[in-house]
């Protein structure tokens, strides 16, 4: 697969030469393929933010590079119109940017920023509204501070994916949303990922998500890029995630405690590694079958 | 002993913005929380939970039905300043309920308002700094502090105005998992201190921690009972569209694959000894 | 970023200023920028620049915190200055066409620059060695006798104290919603002056809805908290004036007398205490 995003030694620093200067990004390098689920994890003040507003243009690195499609965008003269209709990033509590009178209107604010025509836009805000999983010609008129929580929230994220960014960054798209509405919009996520064969980077704190969703996994701790690699490998660093305050999937954590409880009685324990419910309980079964117990 | 929160048959409704139509928030709901308890109402976005937190301190008040704190109604205008002292409330943003740009300042605006003698509400600031760990912070500003940090200043903002209960409308949602842990971690201490807790979340790793789960589903009260009763009715749950806690979820899966576990389990620890038993 | 700006500077410090009571502070201050207008010559612009400038010893600020203050108006000294300089009818020192330079303009412009930069500086020592908070604890306690004539002096208070718990919390909130525009394509910087207000709107709309979200919030948890205006209200930092109080106001009075004394009754008194000698 062609890489989509490079990152080469990236480094940020807030307030450089002041007293409270800080370094936010510590030599940073990682590479993503076209069509990835990366997952970015990390607790709060350890980067994330930073490094997903340095992929879009947003912050610009104190040194290190960022290709974007074999093209650097920390060179002068790009334009940032470019990046942002490559990379569309949507921030966390994302419906509290919505500004139109109608939802229509505010979906069509990005792709006319990039330049297209009134039916080109509308088109293209139409095609967003429904991937999003909501019925445009309902809901297109209506003013977007009449919608509920939920639906406010995919219309701001319609708003990002009108613009037909080749990769989609979303930051905890799912804070502060019940478990319906959470397992909702990452379907969608997976739906428009399906559809349109977006790269997604998702930053996120749940590790069941994680685990389930991701191909790659990236774990940030004050600044620097601890771990890289698949849910598998990350998440079998059980003690070093918890030394970053980091907590494992669900079933992975249950599995460890399982094990350890088993070897304290003396009893054979059972396969770890499980990262998802239907995983541990297949181990579970597996277990209880061997120990003669089932 | 006398309940210290009574609800009676409480409705609430209200003026939908859009249509202007009359929507119900609370149906009928009945309810009694016992001092010293630990009480967990979840349900999902709109199920009405945070309106029955609060109709319970007086922020709003019943279309129908009555709700009584320490045996006074809330309908009553005189003892106002005493139900909202008796069942202090900690919201859900933790930005937009603290009020002073410092710390100990903003933990004594309530015993400020209740006219307590100032060296009893520097006693009373610094005693609640230290029940929720946040004393080293005293002198600090609020927007410098983390999620949790700032919901543990809103906590022992309640704390200080000595409130036999304390209600929680969902003060967890909007923290990363540090933040929640802190404050659970909080919420049990003072529940161990004999305060009575109503916690409103839609966390159910939360309301596992609770000695009595209440769930509310379109306004009415679905289900209530100790965490394992409630947590025995997994289908009606999930089609309430919640979840059940990973070691019921799968306890349950087990069980329909022939292992022979015994009911009522809702913590991994429980599930983990009662596999390594069979 | 926008987070960097700081407002209603603070100058952390233990010093004798420091531990002032705020409302001694508030009326030193308001002493300080009459006695400005009060002096007319060199001999009491002298005796007012020492004066400040020991306070501002005793207070240990560095004097660059205070000479940055002068910084975003200095073209409003430059301006007075030059006006008063130009402007001003009497003996003529230099011309060049319709330009005029006096002997009356240049004086005039020099206690004018004088005066102001005095004004700023002398104020900012307030801002600098007072927590905001204390602040508006001591506008509050000075503004209470006025209630008497409808003035609300505690809800000022409280405004006080509420915009500058938020003014962190709104500039954040406004950096947000800028980069969410600007990652939607938004343009805040280029075209021109119509062009940029009519780009604000993608900023200012999402940000008053932040605020009247904020308020709704804030309202109803200060309601919960059982504030109900400022009757009964009691306060944890009592105010109490104590002998440094009382000394600073003694020095304050002498300050002021011997100002007055220096403009106005010693010009009276000149010529007989000269004839005596």
């Amino acid at each position: 697969m062609p890489i989509v995003i490079e990152v080469k030694n990236l480094t940020h620093i807030y307030g450089a030469g002041m007293p409270f200067e800080t370094v936010a990004l510590d030599d940073i390098s990682f590479s993503i393929e076209t069509g990835e689920f990366v997952a970015l994890i990390g607790h709060t003040g350890s980067g994330k933010s930073t490094l997903i507003q340095h992929l879009n243009g947003l912050l610009p690195p104190s040194s290190g590079k960022i290709f974007v499609e074999d093209r650097d965008i920390t060179e002068k003269g790009v334009r940032m119109w470019d990046i942002r209709r490559k990379i569309g990033l949507v921030f966390q509590y994302p419906e509290y940017q919505l500004f139109e009178e109608t939802v229509a209107k505010d979906v069509m604010f990005g792709p006319k920023n990039l330049g297209l025509s009134e039916e080109e836009a509308e088109e293209r805000a139409r095609a967003a509204v429904e991937l999003v999983g909501l019925p445009w010609d309902e809901i297109r008129e209506r003013s977007p501070f009449a919608l509920s929580g939920g639906q406010r929230r995919r219309v701001a994220i319609a708003g990002v994916i009108a613009m037909e960014p080749a990769v989609l960054i979303l930051d905890e798209p799912t804070a502060g949303l019940d478990p319906k509405a959470h397992s909702d919009i990452l379907h969608m996520v997976e739906t428009i990922r399906a559809e349109r064969g977006i790269t997604i980077i998702l930053v996120s704190h749940n590790m069941e998500d994680v685990a389930r969703l991701a191909d790659k996994v990236l774990v940030m701790d004050s600044g620097r890029l601890a771990m890289c690699g698949t849910p598998a490998e990350v998440f079998s660093r059980a003690e070093e995630l918890s030394e970053l305050g980091l907590s494992l999937p669900a079933p992975a954590e249950f599995m460890n405690r399982l094990a350890a409880a088993a070897a304290e009685r003396g009893m054979e324990p059972p396969q770890c590694g499980a990262l998802t419910a239907d995983q541990a309980e297949e181990a579970v079964l597996a277990w209880l079958r061997e120990t003669g117990r089932l | 002993m006398e309940p210290i929160i009574k609800i009676e048959d409480l409705v609430f409704d209200y003026q939908s913005d859009e249509d202007g139509g009359t929507v119900t928030a609370v149906d009928h709901v009945s309810l009694d929380v016992e001092r010293g308890s630990f009480t967990a109402v979840i349900g999902r976005n709109g199920s009405g939970k945070s309106t029955l937190a609060k109709n319970v301190n007086a922020l709003l008040l019943p279309s129908g039905g009555a709700v009584y704190v320490n045996g006074y109604s809330t309908a009553d205008e005189d003892k106002l300043w005493e139900i909202r002292r008796t069942a202090g409330m900690v919201f859900q943003n933790p930005d937009n309920q603290l009020v002073s740009s410092i710390v100990e300042d903003d933990v004594a605006f309530g015993p400020e308002n209740l006219g307590v003698e100032p060296a009893e509400i520097r006693l009373r600031v610094d005693e609640a700094l230290r029940a929720v760990n946040m004393y080293q912070y005293r002198k600090k500003a609020p927007h410098l502090l983390s999620g949790g940090q700032k919901q543990r200043v809103a906590i022992a903002g309640v704390a200080a105005m000595r409130p036999e209960c304390i209600i929680l409308d969902e003060p967890t949602a909007m923290l990363d998992p540090l933040g929640r842990k802190e404050v659970m971690d909080i919420i049990r201490k003072l529940h161990a201190e004999g305060i009575t807790i109503l916690l409103i979340t839609h966390f159910m790793e939360e309301a596992a921690q609770a000695d009595r789960v209440v769930i509310m589903d379109r306004g009415r009260l679905a289900l209530s009972g100790t965490p394992e009763e409630v947590f025995s009715h997994r289908e009606e749950i999930r089609d309430m569209s919640l979840d059940v806690p990973f070691a019921v979820e799968l306890a349950d899966r087990l069980r329909k694959k022939g292992a022979a576990l015994p009911e009522g389990i809702i913590c991994e620890e429980g599930l983990v000894n009662c596999l390594c038993r069979l | 970023m926008l987070r960097d700006i700081t407002l209603g500077q603070y100058y952390p410090g233990e010093s004798w200023i420091h531990r002032l009571d705020p409302r001694v502070k508030i009326l030193g201050t308001f002493v300080y920028l009459i006695s400005l207008f009060l002096v007319k010559d060199f001999w009491g612009f002298l005796f007012s620049v020492i004066c400040l400038g020991v306070c501002i010893k005793v207070s240990r600020v560095p004097l660059k915190f205070m000479l940055r203050g002068l910084k975003p108006i200095f073209f409003i000294i430059l301006f007075t200055f030059v006006i008063n300089m130009f402007m001003t009818r009497g003996t003529t020192l230099w011309e060049l066409g319709f330009l005029k330079i006096t002997r009356e303009g240049l004086y005039n412009a020099f206690f004018m620059a004088a005066r102001l930069i005095l004004l700023i500086i002398g104020s900012s020592l307030l801002t600098l060695t007072t927590k905001p908070i204390s602040l508006t604890d001591g506008v509050e306690k000075l503004l209470s006798p006025l209630r008497r004539f409808g003035v609300p002096a505690h809800e000022l208070a409280m405004m006080m104290t509420i915009a500058l718990r938020f003014i962190p919390t709104l500039l954040e909130e406004t950096d947000k919603i800028m980069k969410a525009q600007m990652a939607r394509g938004a343009d805040f910087e280029s075209g021109n002056l119509f062009h940029r207000a009519k780009s604000l709107i993608p900023l200012l709309v999402p940000l008053f809805i932040s605020a009247f979200r904020i308020a709704t919030d804030l309202a109803m948890a200060m309601e919960a908290r059982c504030y109900r205006g400022g009757d009964q209200r009691t306060r944890m930092h009592g105010m109490r004036l104590g002998g440094r109080d009382a000394a600073a106001g003694t020095l304050l009075t002498l300050y002021l007398a011997a100002i007055v004394f220096q403009a106005y009754a010693w010009p009276l008194i000149a010529p007989v205490v000269r004839q005596a000698v």
